[in-house]
């Protein structure tokens, strides 16, 4: 091997080496055994493979294809390890891929990037939220980038690589979203790439988006949205710089109980002024550096994706969302706009960094080194809770015996599921200091019913559900839970709220233990199947995607130097 | 030995980290002796979140 090689493959092994660190320090409670279970968070021992995964008939696809692919890998290997692999990917992959993005002159530039990058409010907002599959879309839009200048500049299996970069980030609508629009942004060009591989990697990433794009043609939840989601899911301010300051230093998610405490400190709008004017700095050098235009292109995508994020607290502006997000079916995907953050904080960290080399260039040895030693740190510092799982709050549990019981029951005689009370958020005793989605649906081997109101605050966000909102009013109508169309009813104990007394008529106790009593329905049949309308429609769309990735890891394999 | 204004340099990183790590724990212990006093969470279960 050559010098140039040597150093070069020193120069790779050392950002990794930052990038295990970086996710060590954050994962680090996940050696233990269990399972984080937190707000959107939600790994089982082994989920099972079910239409209504792939494609759920009632409620919009907002899991879709997530949780079809964690299905399918449960089928190889157990939740637990699935929930490592993915929260340990989210952070590694960010920190390697804005590393090697960044056009740097100077190893330290990138382990600037590195850090910056993996070490943001954004991801630790969106992972204290659970929101894993959004930071897996966050950890790949580096690569997406990168692959999208190499099918500008006419790079060799430069369209496969955007392809697979592409398939991790589509894994939640808002990825596979996001993913198209840097493609259709930064990809086009007058002579290179050209129509045919401008088309190309369009159609690519557009048929990527098929599984949840199906799955919302074939729904009966329709796809409007209840309004007020605006100004619960608006971005909120986190000190005294407000909802604009918060989200220039890519914060300010709409939940304060997921924001870490360390970004209400006084100095925290100093350092986000002081990291923009690294980025105006910056943004020159990556202009320069760059093939011409790609940069003024992820600006524009920065841009954008910043004036969306803040939509949602902009007199005017915050109106539209809202008869958008009531009447456009789909548009529901813009009223919690800080998640579209992703490609300006991408943006920043990269013109940061290279900020931070400018002003290198003009100080001297060792000055140089020292400043730029302290613009790695500078992160971690200002966010020192997001170590150590973000301050112990990412702490893995078991699940109590009960829910093992009432798998097995529900295996030996399949049927649609009702889990009460309803609510769609739980805490529960042995998961303390958090709530979490209701973990029956991925738990059980059959359809949960579950509800899909949202409180937040005072705020109560009507869920797209005709079935839940039926089910919802049989006590009124005195109706009991047996004619709700379900075999079997699961009381969660512990949970707030309690049926009421005449909800049991006509149901048989099967198991009654400390966390779960289960009823069967003797009114409805085993056989009882979930609503077939359109599956095969969504399943077409996920095929389709499939194959599209299949195509692409095919085409990576057959060349000597795939990455 | 490292000139006076590498020292100085090094000591005003140094400084200006130290400060800003400081400000950043300050409101962790505030919220921390808050949580202590607050169930809110255990209270409203339900609640998917508050702004």
């Amino acid at each position: 091997m050559s010098v140039g090689g040597r150093t070069e493959l020193r120069d790779r092994l050392g950002l990794h080496a930052v990038a295990a660190a970086l996710t060590l320090l954050v994962l680090a409670p996940l050696v233990r055994p269990g399972y984080v279970l937190r707000y959107d968070m939600v790994f089982v021992p082994r989920q099972p493979l079910r239409w209504d995964l792939i494609a759920p008939g009632d409620a919009l696809p907002r899991a879709v294809p997530q949780d079809a692919v964690v299905s399918l890998l449960s089928q190889v290997a157990p939740g637990w390890l699935l929930q490592r692999v993915a929260l340990g990917a989210a952070i590694w992959l960010a920190a390697v891929g804005a590393a090697r993005l960044v056009p740097a002159q100077r190893r330290l530039t990138r382990v600037i990037a590195a850090v910056g990058y993996a070490w943001t409010p954004y991801l630790a907002e969106r992972l204290l939220l659970g929101q894993w599959g959004l930071l897996l879309a966050y950890a790949a839009l580096p690569w997406l980038v990168a692959a999208a200048i190499g099918v500008r500049t006419g790079r060799r299996g430069a369209l496969p690589r955007l392809v697979v970069a592409a398939a991790a980030a589509a894994i939640t609508p808002t990825g596979g979203v996001l993913a198209l629009l840097t493609t259709v942004v930064l990809v086009p060009g007058r002579r290179v790439p050209g129509p045919r591989m401008t088309l190309a990697a369009l159609g690519a990433v557009a048929a990527l988006n098929a599984p949840w794009l199906a799955a919302a043609a074939v729904t009966v939840a329709g796809g409007r949205s209840d309004p007020l989601g605006v100004a619960a899911f608006a971005a909120r301010g986190e000190n005294w710089a407000g909802p604009l300051g918060a989200l220039a230093g890519t914060g300010g998610i709409w939940n304060a109980q997921t924001t870490p405490a360390s970004r209400a400190s006084l100095l925290v709008p100093l350092v986000t002024v002081g990291l923009l004017a690294l980025a105006a700095a910056g943004f020159p050098v990556l202009r320069r550096r760059w093939p011409d235009g790609v940069a003024t292109r992820l600006g524009v995508l920065a841009v954008g994706a910043f004036v969306l994020a803040s939509a949602g607290v902009l007199p005017g502006v915050a109106d539209a969302l809202r008869w958008l997000v009531a009447e456009v079916p789909g548009a529901g995907l813009l009223r919690d706009g800080q998640k579209l953050l992703i490609p300006y904080a991408l943006c920043l960290v990269l013109c940061a960094a290279l900020g931070a080399e400018r002003l290198a260039a003009r100080l001297p040895r060792p000055r140089d080194r020292m400043v730029l030693v302290g613009l790695v740190l500078l992160p971690v510092v200002v966010l020192p809770d997001l170590a150590l799982g973000a301050g112990g709050r990412l702490r893995p549990v078991r699940y109590p015996d009960d829910w093992r019981t009432v798998e097995r029951l529900v295996a030996a005689d399949p049927g649609p599921v009702l889990s009460l009370p309803l609510t769609m958020y739980r805490s529960y005793g042995w998961n303390p200091g958090t709530v979490v989605i209701d973990p029956l649906p991925r738990y059980l081997p059959a359809e949960v019913i579950t509800d899909d109101t949202l409180i937040v605050g005072d705020l109560v966000i009507t869920g797209e559900n005709e079935r839940v909102r039926r089910i919802r009013a049989l006590p009124a109508n005195g109706a009991s839970a047996a004619t709700s169309g379900v075999r079997w009813v699961v009381v969660q104990h512990g949970s707030r709220g309690a049926p009421p007394a005449g909800w049991w008529t006509g149901l048989q106790p099967v198991h009654s233990g400390p966390d779960l009593t289960l009823y069967r329905n003797p009114a409805v049949t085993p056989d009882a199947r979930p609503p077939t309308r359109g599956r095969w429609i969504a399943l077409l769309g996920a095929v389709l995607a499939l194959v599209v990735l299949g195509a692409a890891i095919g085409a990576l394999l057959r060349r000597p130097t795939a990455w | 030995m490292p000139k006076p204004l590498t020292l100085l340099l090094a000591g005003v990183v140094g400084a200006v980290l130290a400060v800003l790590g400081v400000a950043a724990v300050a409101p962790l212990l505030t919220v921390s002796l808050q949580n202590a006093a607050n169930t809110q969470t255990a209270e409203q279960p339900e609640v998917y979140g508050n702004r």
